[in-house]
């Protein structure tokens, strides 16, 4: 069965999840765009979920990302449309577009309209548990030739395969957040997958127009591999600097944000992901990794019920920052379990000015010039004798330890794999081990 | 013509539309009525008596951009003196306006009217650009060149006319002529608080006409700075005859005469013969030199219908401005901005003023009345006191000249 035949029936469990129905967006608009291309009949996507209210938002999610993914793709429609007579003014393809739309999405509660799905896209709780739950019943419903993509950015592929005696028929599909915009997908094969297996995943994330990055079957995979280690590393960092923890924490969100040039600095990235996911993931990793993913810190903040992570609209939850409209106004103090304002931390910061780079990462985002002034930018932090550019030279020395070390441990199979989960996952402006960092001089340990 | 015309009173209404700083379409932007009694209001102002005795409404779609038809009915709203008056509504897409004006004097010609209030107006900020462009392609033949059409569909209509102009007379030669007109339309417009380019702040103007039109994000042949934008706005105008003058109590030097007005129309249902002509407007504009006994070369200023750059171009020609092919030439070596030989579009034009097409005829003949009053901001050197324009409707179709002097 090619692609193409299996695009006709497709599934995605977990579909009212952040990442479920972003999974369903781009799976959508490739099955209506094969249809199309293909002049057949309209394919079936079947979108399973436990909360009928969450399939009810899931609805709305829908109609109002595929009509703005009509709009913006009008001329295309217009093309698809070309032979229907009856179809002229660009409101009446997108009209008859949506309705296309309605038809192929079937949602439901249960799995029993399973019975001719060719590929399931399982994107449910980040549990093993609940995984192994969900393919025990899809194993007794789905037909043998159907295919499983598992959403996970933690839990080995082989685990759920055996577990479940799923024959090689699973293939991790670790999409980034959120899966309509972010182009990259990390692909985990095991030896058990089949070769023809494998290609058609390939080809299908091709037909998805995001990359696949090949990732090795260990725990947290390449992306969280260097997330959660990174993340462990500045928590311990804050626990272990001479500040107050809230001034440690601002410090070092500071210095990896503006002097490391990323788009958010690390707690207010621990933030956006869930300080439980974190956790959960950190979790995940030590079952199967002999190394510690324990943080005290990250315990205490979930004792203390801060969690972060995201509301439903997408605004930021608080977390280690409170937030008003996306940015930290505040941070929290685990000491006397409140919020505390961020000039008061600043008291306490004396002696860890930052250097001005004169760059930023929304300044270099679209620089085509942009390779040479990071190394100029990070050439300064070496010359530069501030507590904040020698604690920024040592971070991105430990950044890039940490992806040597994925590679040496086998998660990754080249370097270059580690800087494009880096660069296209987390819109990081380099790689961590890539050539603009030739000037930061090698760490002892690296 | 059997009697002197006079045009005065002229007024236009901010036009509105991306661009403009306080243009938000998210919020809740002025409807019709704001701009009809704006535009009423600011014409009658000027007017010590302000009794009309017919009124004309010049649009193009608004019973499908703000549900409304029947128009004529909103005129005594505004304009009392039109209460149990003729009124009418005149419609011919973007050449609205021109067949309004023309409307006008014919009603003073056939001597039913001494003083005629002209207005036109469209708002189109209503809908996407997309869905107005399924509206605005009811200025085509829509059941036969709709479904073939591009979604945007008269950007496509006049790509095609670009291409062929490319290939005729080569690329660079056009784009820079196209270049430098989008340059002109945004210098000028930047001189007029009321245009839609008004804000607009760029330094690389002419680098930006410049841009290379990429047909997957647009059109073929055209970049988004050839084409004028999505506008509301309104004009408005006051026709009269010379009795209709003196009750009106205006000195006549505030006035200007309409030397001669010639509408024509093309076949909507015929493509053009050739892609890099604008036949009718030749044709509508040649009568129209005939009638006033003027020529082209004589002109102070002009205002021709420049709802893309290429259209701008290709009416130069029409008119005899320059030999066919050397249109571009001609505004790339500076001849049509102020102080050039045939100054053209001094408020912007359609790309830079902004094109809210039921309004834009009008607009046209207010603004050489202000120059040719010496009251227009970017003021051209008045010599022999003549203005001439060229109103637009469809690709070509339906057409108005007028010739206008200074009195």
């Amino acid at each position: 069965m090619n692609l193409d035949e299996r695009l006709t029936n497709c599934a995605v469990i977990g579909a009212a999840g952040k990442m479920g129905r972003g999974i369903v967006l781009v799976l959508l608009q490739e099955m209506i765009a094969t249809d199309f291309k293909l002049n057949r009949a309209p394919s079936r996507l079947i979108c399973i979920d436990n909360s009928f209210d969450g399939l009810s938002t899931l609805k709305d999610y829908i109609d109002t990302q595929m009509l703005k993914f009509a709009e913006r793709n009008i001329s295309l429609l217009r093309g698809w449309y070309e032979n229907d007579q009856a179809l002229v003014d660009n409101g009446e393809m997108i009209e008859a577009f949506l309705k296309r739309v309605t038809q192929m999405l079937l949602t439901s509660t249960g799995t029993a309209s399973l019975n001719e799905t060719n590929m399931v896209f399982e994107a449910v709780f980040e549990n093993l548990d609940i995984k192994n739950k969900v393919y025990e019943g899809l194993k007794i419903v789905c037909p043998e030739r159907t295919l499983f993509f598992s959403n996970t950015s933690s839990i080995p592929i082989s685990e759920l395969n055996k577990h479940n005696d799923l024959n090689g028929r699973l293939i991790g599909f670790h999409f980034y957040n959120p899966p309509a915009v972010q182009k990259l997908v990390e692909v985990i094969t095991v030896p058990d997958n089949k070769d023809a297996d494998v290609k058609l995943a390939m080809d299908l994330i091709g037909r998805f127009k995001k990359l696949a990055v090949p990732s090795n079957d260990i725990a947290g995979f390449i992306g969280n591999g260097h997330f959660i280690r990174e993340g462990l590393y500045y928590l311990k960092e804050a626990e272990a600097l001479k500040l107050s923890l809230p001034a440690s924490l601002l410090l070092i969100n500071r210095i990896t944000q503006s002097l490391l040039l990323r788009p958010m600095g690390m707690f207010q990235l621990i933030d956006y992901v869930g300080i439980d996911v974190f956790s959960m993931i950190c979790k995940t990793m030590g079952q199967y990794i002999n190394e510690d993913f324990t943080s005290d810190l990250v315990y205490k903040m979930l004792d203390a019920e801060i969690k972060g992570g995201q509301f439903g609209d997408g605004t930021q939850k608080d977390g280690f920052f409170k937030y008003e409209r996306g940015r930290p106004i505040e941070v929290f103090d685990l000491l006397n379990k409140k919020y505390q304002s961020i000039e008061s931390c600043e008291k306490e910061l004396s002696g860890f000015e930052l250097p001005d780079l004169k760059v930023d990462w929304k300044s270099l985002s679209r620089d085509p010039e942009k390779n040479n002034k990071i190394s100029l930018a990070f050439s300064s932090l070496i010359a530069d004798e501030t507590n904040s550019a020698k604690m920024a030279v040592k971070y991105l020395q430990n950044s890039r330890k940490i992806a040597r070390n994925l590679v040496q441990n086998g998660v990754a199979d080249k370097i270059d794999f580690v800087n494009q989960v880096m660069t296209n996952g987390f819109y990081h402006l380099y790689g961590p081990d890539s050539e603009v960092l030739s000037v930061i001089p090698e760490a002892a340990d690296e | 013509m059997n009697k002197k015309i006079y045009i005065t009173a002229g007024f236009n209404t901010e036009f509105m539309g991306p661009g403009r700083k306080e243009f938000n379409p998210k919020e809740t932007m002025p409807g019709f009525e704001y701009y009809l009694k704006k535009a009423a209001e600011g014409c009658m102002a000027q007017i010590p008596n302000p009794e009309f005795d017919e009124g004309i409404i010049s649009n193009f779609m608004a019973p499908r951009f703000v549900k409304q038809g029947n128009l004529a009915g909103f005129l005594p709203e505004y304009v009392t003196s039109l209460l149990y008056k003729p009124c009418f509504r005149a419609e011919g897409a973007c050449g609205s306006g021109g067949l309004a004006i023309n409307m006008a004097i014919k009603s003073i010609l056939a001597g039913t009217a001494d003083s005629v209030y002209v207005t036109g107006f469209e708002i189109q900020n209503t809908v996407k650009a997309l869905y107005g462009a399924d509206i605005l392609a009811g200025a085509a033949y829509h059941a036969g060149e709709r479904k073939n059409g591009h979604a945007f569909f008269f950007p496509g209509i006049f790509s095609e006319r670009a291409g062929a102009c490319y290939e005729k007379y080569g690329y660079e030669k056009m784009r820079k002529g196209m270049a430098k007109w989008y340059e002109n339309a945004i210098l000028n417009a930047r001189k007029y608080d009321k245009a839609q380019e008004f804000h607009n702040s760029g330094n690389d103007l002419f680098e930006l006409g410049m841009t290379k039109p990429d047909g997957r994000r647009f059109v073929d042949h055209l970049n988004l700075f050839d084409c004028s934008k999505v506008s509301d706005g309104a004009s408005s105008l006051a026709v009269f005859s010379e009795e209709g003058l003196k009750r009106a109590g205006i000195k006549t030097e505030d006035a200007i005469e309409v030397l001669a007005i010639q509408s024509c129309e093309g076949n909507i249902t015929k493509r053009p013969d050739d892609l890099t002509e604008l036949t009718t407007t030749a044709k509508c504009a040649e009568a129209a030199f005939r009638k006033a006994g003027i020529g082209v070369k004589d002109l102070d200023v002009l205002e021709l219908h420049d709802c893309f750059s290429i259209t701008g171009l290709l009416a130069l020609e029409a008119l005899g401005a320059v030999q066919k092919g050397q249109s571009a030439e001609f505004v790339f070596e500076d001849n049509t901005s102020v102080d050039g030989e045939l100054p053209t579009n001094l408020s912007g034009g359609l790309c830079g003023f902004g094109h809210p097409t039921g309004a834009t005829g009008v607009r046209q003949v207010v603004d050489l009345h202000s120059q040719l009053t010496g009251k227009a901001e970017n003021q051209a050197k008045i010599s022999n006191g003549l203005g001439f324009m060229v109103s637009m409707g469809g690709n070509d179709k339906t057409l108005t000249a007028v010739a206008v002097k200074k009195i």
